[in-house]
């Protein structure tokens, strides 16, 4: 952890070669930008900024709501196909996946303002890995099969389908003739679906999974950065901003999740 | 060539017309259904016109009368008047629950047709327009109207006649100033406006080679459709109610598979291609039978397989419904297909004719 | 009196340091010892008054790629394209008949040999999308928000900086990066879309290419640099006003720009959603916008124009905002009704975003066309409030007839005609005529140019003493302002005759009839030319050899005229503390100026207002 000794003059001070004095951590001499009267007046901003981020978040995905809502007027049939294409096990996995994230983000949050830096990394190293587990997920056991027609050995959906006798990945992914074909607008060429329009149906569901992904991917680049910051000694009790900002990026990325799911997996 | 009813051609007539006389809105209307539109158009013209004068003669009035005299300081004044603010933002209010009510009753009367309308179903596409009749028939006349020839739809004068219009490809929207309508052309749904022509004694006419009088307006497409966006017009030939039915029945009439085809090239495929040689959005159709063609993917055809009817048949099929499938060198893959838009009589007759242009 | 903690200390952590160790007494113009460490300063520098004049730069650039592809555009429409057939007779006295098309300006300017009608609309229609993305996009949008309002609202509301110095410094390299995406795309060939990318248009034309998406892309980056300079502004105005200045002790132009950036924080997202979809719609088909996959092109109109309507008061709001600081200061007298002007702005800014639907009249339903009719009447009232407000102002006022002064007064004519030829085209029989004609085009160019780029044009004579601490010669300055003026009205004036007798918008040719009036639109054009033209060697020449500014040459009361010109790095020395309104003309003598040459009426208000000015007036203190 770089620490600056306690009578530094300089900000970029050395860390100090005796380890037995008293330390400065950098969050205990951190002053807010020279524009902004103090820290809270400063943290507040931050604060505030970072609300109406969020809002331009919602805002972004309130465009994909709305695509979906309409579609789904439009075509009754063909959204109440596609979603039972999908499995809810997966998507409900998912979504505990992502609620224990967001607990342990919290968590992080509070043990950084606690000064506990051991398990504050653990949670955030934890919160990281469950962005992972989740993308794992949704790449591997949703999108792989829907796209290509190899389905993971243990997929439930493989019982009711017939094998095709074809393996890939030394019989982890088992291949299922046709079922590929699940893809969006032009590129669809499901031989079973009943609706002429169920193409939609995917377009609407990998724009929004999609770019739900790509938030999940820029949240934990986020949390990486905080992280690498906590190593440093930047946040403690008085000063923690980036990581109560990168955690409300991904409480909203849950929230989104939240959405999602339902709207996806559970209305038929 | 102006066969706009109006033949302003100055400033000063076009200005006359426009600011003076009460049918402003673009010269005088010829839609005998509704003229509401032109009223209270020139009812707000009117009302803006005195708003605007007083506002700027105000204005420059006090600049003159208030400019800064080095020294002093402006006299104290008021600066808020809560009566003065609430009311010019009240008063204003009346002005436009009128306009809004005016315009919507308009606009409602131009979208619902009277129930004995007759119904000509319209059809845009990249980049000409095409309209069935009641009958079945299509037109056969065309005319040039700036760079193209365009088609020339016939409707009798004062009786109701309703478009039932949708695209083939892009959006499109059918304008007919002379009627103060418009409405978009979509490819997934259809969209309606009726007009009835005003009669042809209540305004300038010209004559046919047999005498009959008629008047023309012109339709052009109002949304932007690309390349030949500006040369996507159409003219609208009122006649008398008479002369209407018999032309109609003629087109009807069953003909020689060459004239088939050239009506069938007159409003389908005029627009891109040439019967005289000239270049345009896709090749020219005169000397086609019997001449060798290269393609853009690197194959051609020789001149000698060109020349064979069977073969030569067989290619002009394919490129009406698949016209992406072989696309000649030189020019943009811009065609959609005519599958279903198009019989096999008719693919037939466009053969023929084709090979009629030596 | 003055209290004011150490601000300047350095700073740790992810506090926003400054980057270097320069003179913060200098003026923020100051170069480095070497060119190169200049440069270097400027690119890398978060100090809101030379990214301000970063976005200027760009901004102007850009204007000029804008007005070239304009004045192309109205060249092409001198004539109009025709095929003419030609009799002749050829070497054997046959008689010939040999067919040529005429009118094809651009194609022959760009020597595209032989040439049919399509290639030479194709080049017209390339010219016409240009001018609308440019100006709109990369022009209209950043232009008084992101290059006049960086550099001056800190500085109005007593801030040393915007909130976040380096988002803003992020934002304008983001702006960069989309214009470079959009330039890409004009060298790949460039895009005929139209600024508004229709659908199925769109996602069809040149379907080999990647162009469109590069269009696209940039529309959507540039997007992301609005979000993020809105985003910065509404904390700066929340946090960082000065000691004294409440809500309504603000300047309106800080008023108008949070409106403004409200505005494109909450509107920008949609189109960025728009723009992914339509880019993923072009790249996978995903037939969302795709009528033939079951898609629904007008469901890209709604949301584009969700979007593109509120952002349409992005672009007017800065300009009142302009307006509203240029009356007061150059009549030397009290805006006439703050308050409703300042809620005029937010109302405008609520209003905007329930009136999308009124682009489309001619392509929706009935039912949502009237409802969208009667909420566009809305937006009028408070319009008309801001109008007959800055009349009022003038009353009894002691006008100065500066180089703003002029541009405020052409920015009232203009836009009082941008804004009653709207009226016509929210009543909806009206409008199913003129939707989509040179109406619309006049009255939209009144508007945006005749409305926003005045404004504009009128703000930096306003404020460009103060940006460059030069003078300019003000008589040339009121002599191109007059040339500019007849040109616009020249040029737009016309349009609005041959909308309303059936000139399609976005035609490369058009009938006889219309001729005449399409050539004197023309000229007018050129004449616009020549008038900024001539603006731009003012301000040059102001550069290079125009005299000193002194601090206050208009007589301004708010704080950008308490300071320098050109500013210190950070602006004030100390940190300033408000006392007086930002409009307070009839009490308080405007700091610099000579008591005897403003003679504030009673004796002890002069004597306090003259004492206020000391304590803001830290610049001649000389403590620190």
């Amino acid at each position: 952890m770089t620490t600056i000794p306690h009578d530094s003059h300089s900000p970029h001070g050395h860390p100090s070669p005796a380890p037995e004095r008293p330390k400065t951590m950098l969050w205990q001499v951190y002053k807010a930008a020279h524009h902004f009267r103090n820290k809270e007046e400063e943290f507040d901003g931050v604060k505030l900024g970072m609300w109406l981020f969020l809002a331009t978040e919602v805002l972004l995905f309130s465009g994909l709501f709305c695509a979906y809502t309409i579609f789904r007027i439009m075509y009754p049939q063909a959204f109440a196909n596609g979603s039972q294409y999908l499995d809810w096990r997966w998507g409900g996995l998912n979504t505990i996946v992502l609620l224990i994230s967001s607990y342990t983000m919290a968590s992080g949050i509070r043990w950084v303002q606690l000064q506990e830096y051991g398990k504050a990394k653990f949670n955030l190293l934890f919160t990281m890995f469950c962005g992972l587990v989740f993308l794992i997920i949704k790449f591997t056991f949703e999108y792989t099969p829907k796209w290509s027609g190899y389905f993971f050995f243990l997929d439930p959906a493989l019982k009711h389908h017939h094998d095709s006798g074809k393996t890939a990945l030394g019989g982890l992914f088992h291949f299922v003739e046709g079922y590929g074909g699940k893809r969006p607008g032009e590129l669809f060429s499901y031989p079973f679906s009943t609706d002429p329009y169920e193409h939609l149906w995917w377009s609407v569901y990998y724009s929004a999974t999609g770019i739900h992904a790509s938030h999940v991917i820029i949240g934990m680049g986020f949390i990486w950065w905080v992280y690498r910051r906590v190593c440093k000694g930047v946040y403690g009790p008085t000063h923690y901003t980036g990581v109560e900002m990168s955690g409300l990026y991904w409480h909203l990325v849950d929230l989104i999740w939240i959405f999602l799911f339902p709207l996806l997996y559970l209305i038929h | 060539m102006s066969n706009h009813v109006l033949q302003s051609a100055t400033l000063a007539d076009s200005a006359h017309e426009f600011m003076f006389k009460r049918e402003g809105l673009g010269g005088k209307s010829y839609f005998t259904g509704v003229t509401d539109s032109d009223d209270i158009y020139m009812w707000i013209f009117w009302l803006s016109t005195v708003i605007f004068i007083m506002l700027m003669g105000v204005m420059l009035y006090w600049t003159f009368k208030y400019r800064r005299v080095p020294g002093t300081i402006a006299a104290a004044s008021s600066s808020h008047n809560m009566l003065l603010e609430l009311a010019w933002s009240i008063i204003p209010m009346g002005f436009f629950a009128y306009m809004f009510f005016e315009g919507f009753h308009g606009y409602i009367g131009r979208l619902a047709a009277p129930p004995d309308s007759i119904e000509l179903r319209l059809t845009g596409r990249k980049w000409n327009w095409s309209a069935v009749y009641p009958n079945g028939a299509e037109t056969p006349e065309q005319i040039v109207v700036g760079a193209v020839k365009v088609p020339v739809f016939y409707v009798p004068e004062d009786r109701p006649v309703k478009l039932l219009m949708i695209s083939q490809d892009v959006l499109h929207a059918f304008w007919i100033p002379d009627f103060r309508t418009k409405m978009d052309v979509q490819p997934n749904r259809y969209t309606s406006y009726w007009f009835k022509a005003a009669r042809l004694d209540d305004g300038p006419t010209k004559s046919l080679p047999d005498g009959t009088r008629y008047r023309d307006h012109f339709a052009f497409c109002a949304e932007y459709c690309g390349d030949m966006h500006s040369e996507m017009a159409a003219i609208i030939r009122v006649v008398p109610d008479a002369y209407y039915g018999q032309v109609i029945s003629t087109w009807n009439d069953a003909v020689e598979p060459v004239e088939l085809g050239r009506r069938k090239w007159a409003s389908m495929c005029s627009s891109c291609h040439s019967s005289d040689g000239t270049k345009n959005t896709g090749p020219t159709w005169k000397g086609l039978f019997g001449h060798a063609v290269d393609f853009t993917d690197g194959t051609s055809y020789t001149a000698e397989q060109m020349g064979n009817d069977e073969f030569f048949a067989n290619y002009i099929r394919e490129s009406i419904l698949e016209p992406q499938k072989k696309i000649v060198a030189g020019f943009g893959p811009n065609m959609n297909s005519f599958r279903g838009q198009i019989t096999e009589p008719q693919i037939a007759g466009i053969t023929a004719y084709i090979k009629s242009l030596k | 009196m003055a209290t004011i903690d150490d601000r300047n200390a350095g700073t740790l952590g992810d506090a926003a340091g400054h980057g270097g160790h320069h003179d913060e007494h200098g003026s923020y113009l100051q170069p480095k010892e070497t060119l190169l460490a200049t440069i270097w300063d400027w690119a890398t520098t978060v100090d809101h008054k030379k990214i301000g004049v970063m976005y200027l730069s760009a901004v102007l650039m850009m204007f000029f790629f804008g007005g070239v592809a304009a004045l192309a555009v109205r060249t092409e429409l001198l004539y109009p394209v025709r095929t003419v057939e030609v009799q002749g007779v050829d070497a054997q006295g046959q008689p010939t008949t040999t067919t040529t098309v005429t009118g094809q300006w651009l194609a022959s300017f760009l020597g595209v040999k032989d040439a049919n009608i399509a290639q030479n609309n194709q080049l017209y229609n390339r010219a016409f999308t240009l001018h609308g993305a440019i100006m709109v996009f990369m022009v209209i949008i950043p232009s008084v928000p992101a290059a006049l309002g960086n550099f001056f609202l800190p500085i109005m509301i007593g801030a040393k900086d915007v909130a976040f110095p380096r988002l803003n410094l992020l934002s304008w390299y983001i702006y960069v990066t989309g214009s470079i995406f959009g330039i890409m795309s004009i060298l790949l060939g460039g895009v005929d879309t139209g600024w508004t990318f229709y659908t199925p248009y769109s996602t069809t034309t040149d379907a080999d290419q990647l162009k469109v998406v590069f269009m696209v892309l940039a529309a959507f980056i540039l997007g992301f640099s609005s979000i993020l300079t809105g985003l910065n502004f509404v904390v700066t105005v929340h946090k960082l006003r000065a000691p004294g200045m409440g809500w309504f002790d603000m300047p309106l132009f800080v008023w108008a720009l949070y409106a403004t950036s409200i505005l494109q924080v909450l509107a920008t997202p949609v189109i960025g959603i728009t723009l992914l979809l339509l880019t993923f719609e072009r790249i996978f088909r995903v037939g969302i916008f795709d009528p033939g996959l079951g898609g629904d092109p007008v469901l890209f109109q709604h949301f584009f124009w969700f979007y593109s309507h509120p952002v349409v008061y992005v672009m007017i709001l800065p300009g009142m905002a302009i307006i509203n600081e240029i009356i007061p200061v150059h009549a030397h007298k009290k805006i006439f009704g703050y308050r409703s002007m300042a809620f005029a702005s937010l109302g405008i800014a609520a209003v905007s975003f329930l009136v999308w639907g009124h682009h489309m009249f001619t392509a929706e339903g009935e039912l949502a066309a009237t409802v969208f009719s009667a909420l566009t009447f809305l937006v009028a009232v408070p319009t008309a409030v801001k109008m007959f407000n800055w009349v009022g102002t003038l009353y009894k006022g002691s006008i100065s007839m500066t180089p703003p002064m002029v541009y405020a007064l052409m920015f009232l004519f203009l836009f009082a005609i941008g804004g009653l030829t709207g009226l016509p085209l929210a009543t909806l029989s009206t409008d199913m005529h003129l939707h989509d004609s040179y109406f619309v085009v006049a009255h939209f160019h009144y508007v945006m140019m005749g409305g926003t780029i005045i404004a504009f044009v009128g703000g930096l004579h306003h404020w460009w003493p103060k940006l460059f601490g030069k003078m300019y010669n003000q008589r040339a300055a009121i002599v191109f302002a007059l040339i500019q003026f007849v040109g616009f009205n020249v040029t737009f004036f016309t349009q609005f005759i041959l909308g309303t007798r059936g000139m399609p918008r976005r035609y490369a040719s058009y009938i006889d009839e219309f001729q005449m009036l399409h050539q004197i639109s023309t000229v007018g054009s050129y004449m616009l030319a020549v008038g900024f033209t001539g603006s731009l060697a003012v301000f040059v020449h102001s550069l290079l050899a125009g005299k000193k500014a002194p601090q206050n040459p208009w007589g301004g009361l708010t704080l950008e005229w308490h300071i320098e010109s050109p500013p210190t790095t950070h602006n004030f020395h100390k940190e300033p503390i408000v006392h007086h309104g930002p409009y307070d003309f009839d009490t308080v003598l405007p700091p610099g100026w000579d008591p005897k040459d403003y003679p504030v009426p009673n004796a002890e208000a002069q004597a306090k207002a003259y004492e206020q000015v000391e304590h803001i007036h830290i610049g001649h203190q000389g403590q620190h």
